[in-house]
């Protein structure tokens, strides 16, 4: 599994146990779904404590929502993003 | 007008940034001058990393002797060798303030049935960030913090300093607290249930609560900007403002009227406002029709105006609904910040000066409105004159809660 | 101060077990939510009478002594081991008074006044008392009113530790929420038997000399018809639930109960009786 595969794994296990998503498993969620919105149906408060998530987990910033927004498209904007922006901060 | 529905307020202070009274605080708004008031956290309050700038008091609160000796004896009863918290401090400067505005003297309380609603988010939480964090690593605590916790409930200090008797509550409504506070006094004397209701809201700057709005991305690194283009968020304040509520009847001096209240739920989010405003609607047609008017002469509206992108959007969605262009909004927010569990009790003190002088003020921190905000602002160093002496004053809760308050101004 | 006393209901539980369908919408929730919650959804199920009532007059007065306070301090422990940028704003949320109202009103649609007030003496009568008064002045036509506690450790400890009047008898809050729903509108009751509730006399508050001792409250009598009921004053929301079951029994056999409940620190007087709609 390469980097990104592996990343996008991790995200899926992060987000279903910190943003308690009890009645999804990790595999069931598409790399392409919506995360906001439609698909997983994450609102506004889920987006902040993702910010928080991402800094935790990975060590990368988000400046605002704005900036997120792009990002939370889905796992696969989401974990092209962290990788991104891990290879920029080093 | 119906003077059974009145309510009669017969005393106001306030306690912020921009003013220890409310004479004070609305000539500061009239001067239109951009405070220095939003600065980075002193020590004195907490240390932090981050970089929001807030509105704040003093290091000492009570200053003066005669506020002393008025709550030694409170402090005494008690074995309090000081007040419990700075929350209770800014409650007790205030009420010695508002009891001197309202040519009460406590002893006059003693035989008469007075109620005390008492607003705040900060004030009924236990917040000692030390003992909790020694309690952590199983360390000695002291339990003093205990002690002043379970001595806090600010309405029953305010029963207790007075030595009075009647019905007592506080109110943890969030940034609704203060505007609840007043609300539910004024339904407490409609009812004949209190003959006079010390009622308001208090907040201390909290390092609990100015962590857990930045971890929201509710706060900006600047002075908020009320319906400005470039808003980005608001900044916490502190405060105190109490108001004495009477029956018409029972009142010589007054210094206004509550007419009306309204108070309904969006029931939409955990934290952000409904879009469209539509609980904030809906209350403000609730007090206008509690308060008996045509919705034609209300003169301004004191809006909740926090500078976040949301709640503007969603305020003004609502009062675009329901006033044309002839009504002035304005915020207060720019000159004291967000007071959370105060900013109703300030605001609604605030617009009770604004329709007693007929004029309101404008809206520091807003220089070029959003162009999808369609509703009347009134920006910074605007002023308009009012039309009569009945104005809104508002508050839109975190958590979906919408209260509003009809005010008017004496004869 | 008159009100009918549809249904009241105590739940007492370590961990409260949620319906399926409610799970989702509970995935953030915390155990004072849960609670609330559950509670709300137990007396709302035993009767049909809320789809009668319109949301934007559907009143919840929530009352408690600490709210949430074990949730402050799991937002705490975000801080502390994660720092100060990385606080969860999920854990903040909750950790603020109304938040658990707020998913009562969004799960079973109270667009009415909600208020969450903080007492540390009698909390379920002074929401009783504003009740009251929403229901009379035509501020609402149903309310429902919680109170509720969940229990922590810290401050069961801290208690503890703080040196107590030999009278105090040792307190430790533990969860537990207790629902009333009060109507005034006769109208909407079904064929069958309810108490209506008459305060007279409500001073619930008086002064106490030391607002400590208050909190840590005392023993109350509430007596009815010739019996004493003793009990401890921090169970007295629930002993006084409890107790509205075996009045009711009572009720079936005669027409009215006086109630008198008394302590240091206030008293309240009141009738309880029982009305049956006819036809």
């Amino acid at each position: 599994m390469n980097e990104l595969e592996k990343l996008k794994k991790e995200l899926k296990e992060i987000i279903v146990r910190d943003l308690k998503l009890v009645d999804v498993k990790p595999e069931e969620i598409n790399d392409t779904d919506p995360l906001f919105g439609e698909g997983l149906g994450l609102d506004s408060l889920d987006a902040v404590e993702l910010v928080v998530i991402i800094q935790k987990n990975f060590g990368v910033q988000i400046i605002d929502m704005e900036e997120g927004r792009k990002a939370f498209e889905s796992i696969e904007t989401l974990a092209k993003f962290i990788l991104e922006r891990q290879k920029e901060n080093s | 007008m119906n003077q059974t529905n009145q309510v009669a307020v017969i005393g106001c202070a306030i306690l912020c940034a921009a003013g220890s009274s409310d004479k004070d605080f609305f000539e500061t708004t009239i001067a239109q001058t951009t405070p220095d008031n939003c600065r980075p956290i002193p020590n004195y309050l907490f240390k932090t990393r981050l970089e929001y700038p807030a509105f704040f008091l003093e290091r000492e609160i009570i200053t003066k002797k005669e506020v002393w000796n008025f709550i030694s004896p409170f402090l005494e009863r008690n074995n309090l060798p000081k007040c419990p918290n700075r929350t209770i401090e800014l409650l007790l400067q205030c009420l010695y303030d508002v009891l001197i505005d309202a040519n009460l003297q406590p002893k006059e309380l003693k035989n008469k049935k007075v109620g005390v609603v008492i607003g705040t988010t900060v004030g009924s939480t236990f917040n000692n960030e030390e003992y909790y964090k020694a309690y952590r690593e199983k360390k000695y605590k002291d339990p003093i913090a205990i002690k002043n916790y379970l001595s806090s409930n600010l309405a029953q200090v305010i029963q207790n300093v007075l030595e009075i008797k009647g019905p007592c509550m506080v109110v943890n409504n969030a940034c609704a607290s203060g505007t609840d506070a007043i609300g539910i006094a004024s339904i407490w004397v409609k009812s004949g249930l209190c003959d006079l209701v010390i009622a308001g809201g208090v907040d201390e700057l909290s390092k609990i609560a100015y962590l857990g709005f930045s971890n929201l991305q509710l706060t900006s690194k600047f002075p908020c900007k009320p319906f400005d283009i470039s808003r980005n968020g608001l900044n916490l304040g502190e405060g105190a403002a109490l108001m004495v509520l009477s029956s018409p009847k029972y009142t010589i001096q007054t210094k206004g009227f509550i007419l009306g209240y309204g108070c309904i739920a969006d029931a939409y989010h955990p934290t952000a406002p409904h879009p469209r405003g539509e609980g904030l609607k809906k209350a403000i047609k609730q007090a206008i029709t509690q308060a008996n008017i045509d919705i034609k002469s209300i003169s301004m509206v004191n809006a909740h105006g926090t500078g976040t992108i949301a709640n503007d959007y969603a305020e003004a969605a609502a009062l675009e609904k329901l006033f044309n262009d002839s009504v002035p909004i304005v915020s207060t927010k720019g000159l004291t910040g967000h007071c959370l569990g105060a900013a109703g009790a300030i605001e609604a003190l605030w617009t009770l000066c604004a329709l007693n002088n007929m004029l309101c003020p404008g809206t520091i921190g807003l220089h070029q409105k959003d162009p999808n905000i369609k509703i009347n602002v009134i920006p910074e160093k605007e002023q308009v004159n009012l039309k009569n002496k009945i104005g809104i004053s508002q508050s839109l809760a975190f958590g979906g809660g919408n209260s509003c308050i009809i005010l008017m101004g004496k004869d | 101060m008159t009100a009918i006393l549809l249904k009241s209901i105590l739940i007492n539980n370590e961990e409260s077990n949620i319906s399926k369908a409610l799970t989702r919408k509970l995935r953030r929730a915390d155990n004072f939510t849960k609670l609330c919650v559950k509670v709300t959804q137990n007396i709302l199920n035993q009767n049909n009478i809320i789809n009668n009532i319109s949301p934007e007059s559907r009143a919840i007065i929530l009352a408690t002594r600490f709210g949430p306070i074990e949730t402050n301090f799991r937002y705490l422990d975000t801080v502390f081991d994660f720092g100060e940028e990385q606080g969860s704003p999920i854990l903040f949320s909750h950790s603020v008074h109304n938040t658990a109202s707020g998913y009562i009103s969004r799960i079973f649609n109270f667009k009415g006044p909600i208020y969450n007030i903080s007492s540390y003496s009698y909390p379920l009568f002074s929401a009783l008392l504003t009740a009251l008064e929403l229901l009379e002045q035509k501020l609402a036509e149903l309310v429902l009113i919680i109170e509720a506690e969940t229990k922590s450790d810290l401050l069961n400890q801290g208690i503890k530790d703080i040196s107590l009047n030999n009278n105090h008898t040792e307190i430790a809050f533990f969860n537990y929420a207790i629902a009333w729903i009060l109507i005034k509108n006769i109208k909407y009751i079904n064929n069958e038997i309810y108490n209506i509730l008459i305060i007279d006399n409500f001073k619930l508050i008086e002064y106490n000399n030391n607002i400590l001792s208050s909190s840590l409250l005392e023993e109350v009598k509430i007596t009815y018809k010739d019996t004493v009921i003793k009990t401890d004053i921090y169970h007295l929301g629930i002993k006084f639930t409890q107790n509205l079951k075996e009045i009711h029994n009572i009720l079936a056999y005669q027409d009215n109960i006086n109630f008198h409940i008394k302590s240091k620190i206030g008293y309240i007087d009141g009738k309880l009786y029982k009305i049956k709609k006819e036809g």
